[in-house]
């Protein structure tokens, strides 16, 4: 057979292919849009009836352990711990895990917080690093919540074990420490492991938005802004359209795969019992979230993960792009190493929705979409040198196809104005349509960048880890 | 030629090839649907904050007028003539919707912060302004949400004479009706409300017995019914949250109950019943919990211990020391703690007798505190 014969079925293949590719991610856009709508629109319904006063005095209200690891967040850890003691819950405790720091984080909660070294008792059902300087309590009643634990460096996974071993609650909210939550969030967190009678709720992923530029006093949110900084708009619309979008529509179909590692809730027996937080992953949260559906699908338990679209949790997103290509990068390790670890689920009917559509989809539309969209490049410029290109069709599809993104990030805004309406000064709706039309011209260069990286460093530099993340803190 | 020239020598869409046909077809969609939507932005954006302005006018304009009604109450028991002048005037604005629906929340909020002869005010000015028809209506409603805010008007308006039209729906498929059924019965009601248990077939979730034990605490009049039949009930639920109220109203006259509630079928209410029998510190439960034991879950078995973390005798040293050497880390903990309390040397001698590092880290532990 003639080499340009081949050559050209090939490149008929790959074209029907990327086609394909394409089609299958609009009618999943469009059918995630319809999907979110309605169970948005299904959530809000049912709380309108909601009284979560009750819960706050009430006898039998459960006890809820807050963990939230800390390494190095001097700056601002005093201030921080503050806020989550104000949380307006009455069975809780907070547990801060002060993972091996290097700096005087430590040093300032014991002197802001009068804290005393305690004898605790702890069953160490996780192995975890050893305890460092010990556990302490304060002497003030007035912080008789907190709980800090100092322990050697072994991760945010360890770290957040090391508080699963040390809580004594039934509940545990996992948190990143410098995340501002909103007085009402454990209350709402909490209530679907509450409420369901015909199944176990194992975890309640929220809602994470972005608080740069907002107006905070004392670990309270005053005022919701819209940044200048171009690049955290991006990513507002970017969490918009995750958490409004995509990950409601998942939680309707009863599939989510990810609770935030900013915030979320766990029944603590299954948690353990699956063996806690895995140190060896760089997307621990994701990870728990999958080996906790996989292991009560596998004992045939009943189970839900349930998902809370109120903005509650609050935190500072990157605002330069050498820190947003780290963390992405360490996201997209992250998902690797999840799918990878539990890849005997996918396209197992045996795991339901798990294995037959979360599975798949994370894998070809999250996973794999970085390394296709580079393919369809370099396939569009082999076209280029080796075709007479049909031009006007190239710069019809690339028209249609921006189009399409911008139509599905004014979709998550539409559904953010007719629920929460966080961003209400006059003019930001003119910034919202801007950042938009730039958002996909700027921003998923950069993110498709550190997922490509992100991908290299997982099979070639497997000495990377978490990477650093600088913050500025919330508090202005 | 390429179909860059080709565009220069024909202008006609008609001329193209099908596919670029099509792909520009979608693009001129997807672009008008874009339009669309942020003109559909503009919009909802600015009728959001026009509509966030008037809804506080008229919560504070509604606000000024029920206050007026209520003041202008003589206490002869009946509507006077200042006070049908404002039913008048609030009447023809709440055919509107989104006015009733502000009115109605004005008049709750007021509910919730009024007491004796206002509230019968304010019940009265619902009826007058045909609002009690309305929510009577939405009990008959096919859409649950429409019910369960009738419920919702009628519970907080604390109107009795619908009681057999809601105890209907205490069973309704939608939790939230339910959970609006239940409330009703039991503010309208007080303690007397909770007979709905005795027809109650759908379960009770944790989260509505927080909210039913909430609203009976708001109840000033504590005259609990007899509870027994409800601890007897076949639908568990029941029984779980008759053994709240037991413990949370000391109602000690049902030991009986409680000790044959330790067989049931359910775990969960076995281990509540434990715990209810250990808070009312009852001695006859130690024996039969004792004989039992081997067949309870691990839950039931640390709260049997913790049970005679204060009741255990010398007599139930034997027991005692047939857990301390138990897998489970708390049974271990509670059972050294007890024998601490109990025989004090044995305790020590526990560090001789077993060199397990989680056994003496316990024993240490317990030493110092």
């Amino acid at each position: 057979m003639d080499i340009s014969v081949v050559l050209n079925y090939i490149i008929q293949v790959f074209h029907y292919l990327f086609f394909a590719y394409g089609f299958i991610v609009l009618t999943s856009c469009i059918f995630l849009a319809i999907l979110s709508t309605i169970e948005t629109k299904s959530y809000l319904r049912k709380n309108s009836f909601v009284n979560y006063k009750d819960v706050l005095s009430s006898k039998i209200a459960p006890s809820i352990s807050i963990i939230a690891p800390a390494y190095n967040e001097s700056l601002n850890i005093v201030e921080n711990v503050r806020s989550l003691l104000s949380t307006h819950y009455v069975n809780y405790e907070v547990i801060i895990v002060n993972d091996g720091s290097k700096d005087d984080s430590l040093e300032k909660l014991i002197k802001n917080y009068d804290l005393e070294k305690v004898d605790y008792l702890i069953n160490q059902k996780l192995k975890t690093k050893p305890i460092r300087a010990g556990v302490f309590k304060s002497k003030n009643p007035a912080f008789e919540k907190l709980v800090v634990v100092d322990k050697e460096n072994g991760g945010k996974a360890d770290a957040l074990n090391v508080g699963l071993n040390v809580s004594k609650n039934d509940y545990v909210a996992c948190i990143d420490v410098d995340c501002l939550l909103l007085e009402d969030s454990l209350q709402k967190m909490i209530k679907p492991f509450l409420e369901y009678t015909d199944k176990r709720v194992v975890a309640s992923g929220g809602v994470i938005r972005i608080a740069n530029s907002c107006k905070i006093e004392n670990g309270k949110l005053l005022d919701v802004n819209f940044p200048k900084n171009k690049l955290v708009q991006f990513q507002i619309l970017e969490y918009l359209r995750s958490f409004l979008l995509g990950r409601m529509a998942w939680s309707r179909l009863d599939g989510l795969l990810v609770i935030s590692g900013a915030f979320g809730m766990f029944d603590k027996e299954i948690a353990i019992e699956v063996g806690g937080y895995d140190t060896a992953t760089v997307g621990e949260d994701m990870e728990i979230v999958v080996r906790m559906r996989r292991y009560l699908e596998e004992q045939n338990i009943k189970y839900k993960v349930a998902y809370i679209p109120d903005p509650l949790c609050w935190t500072e997103a990157p605002d330069s792009y050498k820190i947003l290509t780290s963390q992405r990068n360490r996201w997209t390790r992250g998902t690797i190493e999840t799918l990878k670890l539990h890849k005997k689920i996918g396209f197992n009917p045996r795991y339901r929705i798990l294995g037959m559509l979360s599975y798949p989809y994370w894998l070809i539309f999250e996973r794999l979409a970085p390394i296709i969209e580079v393919m369809g490049m370099l396939f569009f410029i082999l076209l280029i040198s080796t075709r007479d290109l049909q031009w006007l069709y190239v710069l019809g599809f690339f028209t249609a196809a921006y189009l399409s993104s911008v139509i599905y990030t004014l979709i998550s805004l539409l559904i953010e104005e007719t629920t929460y309406h966080q961003y209400k000064k006059k003019g930001v709706g003119l910034q919202f349509v801007i950042a938009a039309f730039l958002e996909p011209l700027i921003l998923h260069p950069v993110i498709l960048y550190a997922a490509i990286k992100g991908n290299i460093d997982y099979y070639f530099n497997k000495n990377i880890k978490w990477g650093v993340m600088t913050r500025k803190g919330l508090s202005g | 030629m390429n179909s860059f020239s080709f565009v220069f020598t024909s202008f006609s869409f008609n001329d193209f090839p099908i596919i670029i046909k099509i792909i520009w077809i979608l693009a001129a969609i997807f672009f008008l649907i874009l339009l669309f939507f942020i003109v559909y932005l503009k919009v909802l954006r600015h009728r959001l904050r026009v509509k966030e302005a008037t809804n506080l006018e008229l919560e504070k304009k509604y606000e000024e007028l029920i206050i007026t009604y209520v003041f202008a109450d003589s206490g002869e028991g009946r509507i006077n003539e200042a006070q049908s002048v404002i039913i008048e005037k609030i009447k023809p604005s709440l055919q509107n919707t989104n006015n009733r629906k502000i009115f109605i929340k004005s008049l709750m909020k007021l509910m919730g912060e009024v007491s004796g002869g206002t509230v019968n005010s304010v019940d009265k000015l619902f009826i007058a302004l045909g609002l009690l028809k309305q929510a009577r209506a939405k009990l008959q409603h096919k859409k649950w949400h429409i019910i369960a805010i009738g419920i919702r008007d009628l519970r907080v308006f604390k109107i009795k004479e619908v009681r057999e039209e809601v105890k209907v729906h205490i069973n309704h498929p939608r939790t939230e009706v339910r959970t609006q059924a239940y409330l009703y019965f039991i503010e309208v009601f007080g303690f007397e409300g909770l007979d709905f248990l005795d027809d109650l077939t759908a379960f009770i979730s944790k989260w509505d017995q927080i909210g039913i034990l909430g609203a009976l605490e708001n109840i000033k009049q504590q005259n609990m019914p007899d509870v027994k039949r409800w601890l007897c009930s076949e639908n568990d639920s029941v029984v779980l949250l008759t053994l709240e109220l037991v413990k949370i109203y000391n109602i000690f006259n049902t030991t009986k109950e409680l000790l044959d509630l330790i067989h049931h079928n359910n775990a969960d209410v076995r281990l509540k019943s434990i715990q209810v029998l250990s808070y009312f510190f009852c001695l006859e439960a130690v024996v039969p919990l004792k004989e039992i034991m081997n067949s309870l879950t691990e839950k039931e078995q640390i709260a049997v211990l913790k049970m005679l973390e204060n009741m255990a005798t010398e007599q139930d040293e034997a027991f005692i020391l047939s857990h301390i050497n138990s897998p489970v880390f708390d049974i271990k903990v509670m059972a050294l703690k007890i024998l601490k309390r109990i025989n004090h040397g044995k305790f020590l001698a526990q560090k001789e007798d077993n060199k397990d590092s989680t056994h003496l880290k316990i024993i240490e532990f317990l030493e110092k505190n």
